[in-house]
């Protein structure tokens, strides 16, 4: 059984209804402030607890998370922190991280705007959610003020996003396909992988049907909060149950940059611009049209209505009909990012490994104006319970890879750490389309990798 | 012609490691460029690395130089002091047992000889391939690739498409080697051995099952009492995990795995780990010939090697890809061999009845590996880009580019690329 009310309501809501967001990245400048602060706002965060019925719609939402460098600065004793995984304690800027990552040239840690080793320390991030603009602000001031008095914590970036449709700047439908979690109420559509609650939260049986190692504290730790004792070990309390990790990238993207590109390797023989063959072209880097429709599914031109339909747009699987990748390339994002049965040995066992390797995806569109100029991209988050297997495993091994599915030199043209001599592979007959000179589309501008506590642990922290 | 293992340990002179290793991580720094050793001059190398095991105070400062090598040891010697001699002289002489200044080639190859090991498992990606084989059908398939990229055949008749092809592989000068035995011959032999070991064993066991079966029994129970005293005895603390594995990883597509640990003490687990190594060497001779180890399909080579009086067991393995992608097909598609292997050594996740548990245990498999993993300050690939399945491509087309095709072979080739 799931405990629902113990667990922050991000990882089983994208807040969908709520079209504004912000997120909040504070330094902790005092600690025993900043606990009195933390205990204040427990009681705004936002639950996984279901709505009885005929309660409203709430008009806000508030989710918060720690850094490894946050957990030990709110306080959190040295010896529960080191419980933590490598990835989560070097944090998403560390060398190793980045070099796993990609993170490298204008989109190395040194460069970010938050996050990195350059600009101020961030302990806390708080994802504010809201159904109107007065509501963000009204929410805001509630919780986090930097004219609050004396709250021992300080700004240190602070990113707006505003959702207007569900198109990603690209201009692709964005946030289809997401695994379910075993045990949580609501509807399942086809094609979506039900998976173990494990895979996304601390404290429950995973994919490999075993129980993940658990981040503890002490037992003799004074609190109210009524952490579960460790089973494995009775001196030891699971501080991380019904927590999860919170990966975050500001993903800017360069939309001039992508459809010059598009138009150019697109061009009729008279040199002049041809729009649906250039649409052609970025649904077959995407692995999907620009509504959404799978290319699997109809790989001549695009199906607005298969697009939008949960029941048909991600009821698909590689194997049986597309295994060579002449609808959907092999090397395109969604298949990367996701290969479902496509790979060896057999239908069966990928698409066993490919749920081993699932993150579910709460990221958000961005814009704003710098010099004259259209800035935009993603805020990406995404949720699971082993950063190295789940999220970074994804970007390193399918998205960064050279060598995706027996290929021998291309990377995700979407979300890869491309270099400008990338090369992007077409199946078709009689032999592939190859595009020459992928520049990288996407830069990396700031993140963290955070904890986001189950709600009792929330309170432990800010009493103990 | 066939590949084969050669590995060699000597015992490090206690004042000259710290020599040693400086010496190793110059030539390591600079692979293919370093005078010390021409690898690339090496023809008969496909695989090498040289390993420092130093950090376990009960046992003494020890190299470990493993080779996966063309043709016999013999010819590999002549090859490696003809291109390496500098190189040899000045590691080994910082080596127990090295009486030369400067030791003629005859003296080091006696030296080497002298110090090589049995290899009690050994597996091959792509058996019976020798280096010149897969240069040639790296080069065949670029040269291809380089054509395809340059022409337009989108309007061509399929049925001139391979001729096309193979008119440009002649003008280029370059002659496709055919593999002596081809990919597909090599997977009906592994099913006929498959079935002939079926035959040969079935009536065998059945036969004599009065007397294994009871053994069998009191196996499992003794195995079974053992592993959950494993279970409850105390952990061992954690080891330190080496910072420059990190920087040694992911430079080519291609990477290198060293895993050392202690057997666990007593006859019981040595014993279990002899018999499946047998095992596994038998299949890696006789089944796993297709490029794939228990099902992970991105080893080049691997090897199992007992030493210090069986009391340690090292494992090396050349694969593609990333270290957690590795790990994470071990345990997707090889647990059962993986954990059978490991679970007799020490600080391995527990595992239940040899099989099950152990590696399944994700997280905890993965953080034993890396306590265990030791930096290869030396590793040489011939050709460290490729990954199992671009080989297995590439000799595929380079064997049948020349051949008589239907359409559909045809069209099936086209795709590789
Ligand atoms: C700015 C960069 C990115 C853009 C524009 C982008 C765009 C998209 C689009 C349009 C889809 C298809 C719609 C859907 O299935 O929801 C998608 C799917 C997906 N993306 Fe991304 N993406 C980006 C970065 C990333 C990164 C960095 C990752 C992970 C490391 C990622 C992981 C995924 C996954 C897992 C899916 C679902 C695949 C499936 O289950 O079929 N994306 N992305």
């Amino acid at each position: 059984m799931l405990d629902l009310p113990d667990i922050q309501g991000i990882v089983t809501s994208g807040y969908a209804h709520m079209p504004h967001s912000r997120y909040l990245f504070l330094t902790v400048t005092n600690q025993e402030q900043a606990k009195l602060w933390l205990k204040s706002v427990c009681p705004h965060i936002t639950t996984s607890a279901r709505r009885s019925p005929g309660e409203a719609k709430p008009h806000f939402a508030v989710n918060i998370g720690f850094t490894s460098l946050g957990l030990s600065a709110i306080g959190l004793v040295v010896d529960a922190v080191n419980t933590f995984p490598r990835e989560f304690l070097q944090g998403i800027a560390h060398g190793e991280r980045a070099r796993v990552l990609g993170d490298t040239e204008d989109s190395a840690p040194d460069r970010w705007e938050f996050g990195g080793p350059d600009t101020d320390e961030i302990h806390v991030v708080l994802l504010l959610y809201a159904t109107s603009a007065a509501h963000l602000e009204t929410i805001s001031t509630q919780v986090w003020d930097s004219s609050m008095p004396n709250n021992g914590l300080k700004k240190a970036y602070c990113q707006e996003s505003f959702k207007k449709g569900v198109d990603e700047p690209f201009g692709f439908r964005d946030g289809i396909s997401q695994p379910a979690i075993e045990g949580v109420p609501g509807k399942i559509n086809p094609g979506q992988s039900v998976l173990k609650a494990g895979e996304f939260l601390l404290g429950y049986m995973n994919e490999y049907g075993v129980m993940p190692p658990m981040p503890t504290v002490a037992a003799n730790i004074e609190s109210t909060a009524a952490l579960n004792i460790s089973s494995a070990n009775p001196t030891r309390r699971e501080f991380a149950c019904n927590g999860t990790y919170l990966v975050l990238r500001k993903l800017s993207q360069d939309v001039d940059g992508f459809h010059k590109f598009l138009d150019e390797q697109t061009r009729n023989p008279d040199n002049t611009s041809n729009q649906s063959r250039q649409t052609w072209l970025a649904a077959k880097m995407v692995g999907r049209w620009p509504s959404g429709a799978p290319l699997t599914l109809c790989a001549a031109s695009d199906d607005p209505q298969l697009g939008v339909d949960e029941n048909r747009n991600n009821s698909f699987n590689f194997a049986d009909t597309d295994l060579e990748g002449f609808a959907c390339p092999i090397g395109s994002h969604i298949r990367r990012a996701n290969p479902r049965d496509s790979l060896p040995p057999n239908p069966k066992k990928s698409a066993m490994v490919s749920d081993r390797h699932r993150v579910i995806r709460r990221g958000r569109p961005y814009e704003a104006m710098e010099s004259e100029k259209k800035e935009q991209g993603l805020i990406f988050i995404a949720l699971n319970a082993d950063l190295q297997r789940q999220f970074e495993f994804i970007q390193q091994t399918w998205i960064n890879t050279p060598k995706f599915g027996g290929l021998y030199d291309t990377k995700d043209a979407i979300s890869a750490d491309n270099d400008g001599t990338g090369v992007m592979v077409i199946q078709q007959k009689p032999v592939r389309l190859k595009i020459h000179g992928i520049p990288r589309f996407v830069q990396v501008r700031g993140g963290g990798y955070f904890f986001l506590p189950g709600i009792r642990a929330l309170r432990f922290l800010a009493e103990s | 012609m066939g590949q084969n293992a050669l590995t060699i340990i000597t015992r490090i002179l206690p004042d000259q490691i710290e020599a040693l290793g400086k010496l190793l991580d110059e030539i390591g720094g600079d692979i293919t460029g370093n005078s010390w050793i021409r690898f690339h001059a090496i023809k008969s190398v496909q695989f090498a690395c040289w390993v420092i095991l130093k950090d376990d105070p009960n046992f003494p400062p020890i190299l470990v130089m493993e080779s996966s090598h063309d043709g016999d040891t013999e010819s590999h010697l002549n090859d490696l002091v003809t291109f390496g001699m500098a190189g040899l002289n000045a590691i080994y002489s910082k080596c127990e047992g090295f009486p030369f200044n400067f030791a003629t080639a005859e003296q080091m190859k006696l030296y080497l000889n002298s110090h090589s090991v049995s290899t009690p498992a050994f597996y091959i990606g792509v058996p019976g391939q020798s280096l010149p084989s897969i240069q040639n059908a790296i080069d065949i398939r670029k040269t291809i690739e380089n054509f395809l990229d340059t022409v337009d055949l989108t309007e061509v008749p399929l049925s001139t498409v391979q001729s096309r092809i193979q008119q440009h592989l002649k003008t280029s000068g370059i002659n496709p080697q055919i593999s002596p035995i081809t990919l597909d011959q090599q997977a009906s032999r592994a099913k006929r051995n498959l079935i002939l070991l079926i035959i040969v064993l079935a009536p065998l066991l059945l036969l004599l099952s009065p007397i294994w079966f009871p053994l069998l029994i009191i196996y499992v129970i003794v195995l079974r009492k053992i592993e959950k005293a494993d279970a409850a005895a105390p952990q061992l603390p954690p080891l330190p995990i080496d910072p420059r594995l990190f920087d040694h990883e992911d430079i080519f597509v291609q990477n290198h795995l060293t895993t050392l640990v202690n057997v666990k003490p007593g006859k019981f687990r040595l014993g279990t780990l002899k018999v499946i190594l047998w095992i596994i060497s038998l299949l890696a001779k006789i089944y796993f010939i297709t490029g794939q180890l228990g099902g992970i399909p991105t080893i080049h080579f691997a090897r199992w090697i007992l030493m210090d009086n069986d009391r340690r067991l090292l494992f090396f393995s050349n694969y593609d890809g990333s270290w957690a992608s590795y790990l994470g097909d071990f345990v997707d598609k090889a647990n059962y061999g993986l954990t059978s292997v490991w679970s007799n050594t020490e600080s391995f996740p527990p595992a239940k009845f040899l099989f099950w548990g152990g590696a399944q245990h994700i997280e905890e498999f993965k953080q034993w590996s890396r306590q265990h993993n030791v930096l290869a300050p030396v590793w040489y690939s011939a050709y460290p880009d490729e990954t199992l399945w671009n080989l297995q491509k590439d000799i595929q087309i380079r064997d049948t580019i020349n051949t008589s095709l239907n359409r559909a072979e045809l069209e099936t080739l086209l795709q590789r690329f």
